[in-house]
């Protein structure tokens, strides 16, 4: 079974879009950061959504999301950006194994997906090519990017 | 028979500011026991008088600043740390070490995430001491500088916690100039009973007059803030000792 969450901080302002670029730019965007973690499990889903609350979210300071739909609406486009399979990743490597040394879970974990989400909010100047260039890595980065109702 | 009272210095995976905070200790009077997270037991603990949790990045500050060690802890501790604060033992936490305390929920309700302007900040700032009877605080004036630098080191909490808090007396340390955008300025907090307390700034970074980023800086002739804050709670933790206090001048004086 699959369940994605995607954690976002309340506090958090929306940050201009174009500090995001090596030039910094005026793209007429701003960006908000989520966390996004996708878990195939088995077992309990209460359970998970359980540890997800108590070990994933702060909830003095973010809203959790537990949809696979986006959190935000309106949003020009997103840009997913995660770290290809196989690579060390040291936060899901840190998760993976704070579940592993848990004795109480009645869910099992299979695998786990951790990554970021950049909503472009706005209508912007510019479409996503530029911080696709400027912020993933090919080398080692995944990406994904989905438009919305917003017009670019 | 060793009349220093201990401190018990706590190492996660991640922690690089034991060496200095050791320092302090041992040069303010302690005697010092640096203890890798993985060694940790209850009995360590409850020997010493003073825990403290030093500054950086425990876990790589993977998911939240803090939130890893706080796991790591009740997993490995239970709630050894409310015993220890009970049984009359002061728990300190300095940057990571205060982003763990408040997790750990042994301080006011709250939370440290990313400053406002989502830049990691190193840099002096001024404070001040809301609480000059708390026996960290007590030698030290009513403006102290000391240096600041993280990431996560906003303090933020439910609508009305943080007046409730300065209400409260809760509040140690505020920053004159709110840099990283924190719920009434908070940079320290202390609970209900004192005996546990947590700020954002390394007073082990200020240990001596020549630590001050402003070579002229002329507020003592000789020790930074850093050392009376820690050998003030030497001296409470040792009352046969001769106080130090800072000089009546340096206190007076617009830092």
């Amino acid at each position: 079974m699959r369940h994605i969450v995607e954690i976002l901080n309340r506090f958090q302002p929306d940050t201009d879009a174009g500090r995001l670029l090596y030039t910094p730019a005026d793209t007429g965007m701003t960006c908000r950061t989520t966390r996004r973690y996708a878990f195939q499990y088995t077992g309990r889903l209460d359970s998970l959504q359980d540890f997800v609350r108590t070990v994933l979210l702060d909830p003095i300071s973010e809203d959790l999301h537990e949809a696979a739909r986006p959190c935000l609406d309106e949003f020009a486009f997103y840009l997913d950006i995660s770290l290809k399979p196989g690579l060390l990743d040291l936060e899901k490597e840190a998760v993976v194994q704070y579940v592993r040394d848990r004795q109480d879970a009645d869910w099992t974990l299979e695998t786990l997906s951790v990554g970021r989400r950049y909503y472009f909010l706005g209508t912007g100047l510019i479409g996503p090519e530029p911080f696709i260039r400027d912020m993933v890595n090919p080398v080692i980065h995944t990406w994904n990017v989905v438009h919305g109702t917003a017009l670019v | 028979m060793e009349k220093r009272p201990e401190a018990l210095l706590l190492k996660f995976p991640g922690t690089n500011c034991d060496v200095e905070t050791a320092r302090a200790l041992d040069t303010t009077g302690f005697r010092v026991r640096t203890i890798p997270f993985k060694g940790i037991s209850e009995e360590a603990i409850l020997q010493c008088r003073l825990l403290v949790l030093p500054g950086g990045f425990s876990y790589g500050d993977y998911i939240m600043a803090g939130r890893l060690a706080q796991l790591k802890l009740e997993q490995a501790l239970g709630d050894a740390l409310n015993r220890f604060r009970d049984q009359g033992g002061y728990i300190l936490g300095i940057c990571n070490g205060f982003q763990i305390l408040v997790k750990l929920g042994l301080l006011p309700s709250g939370s440290l995430i990313a400053h406002a302007d989502g830049r990691f900040r190193c840099q002096w700032v001024k404070l001040r001491n809301h609480r000059p009877d708390h026996p960290f605080l007590r030698a030290l004036p009513e403006v102290v500088e000391f240096p600041i630098a993280c990431a996560e080191g906003r303090f933020v909490a439910a609508p009305g916690d943080a007046e409730a808090y300065l209400d409260k007396g809760l509040v140690t340390l505020t920053y004159e100039d709110n840099v990283n955008g924190s719920s009434a300025a908070i940079a320290g907090l202390q609970d209900e009973s004192g005996r546990v307390f947590g700020m954002m700034p390394h007073p082990e970074r200020f240990l001596t007059r020549a630590h001050h980023v402003d070579p002229d800086w002329a507020g003592d002739p000789d020790r930074g803030w850093g050392y009376y804050f820690f050998r003030s709670m030497y001296e409470e933790l040792n009352p046969a000792t001769e106080p130090e206090k800072s000089t009546e001048s340096s206190q007076a004086m617009t830092l």
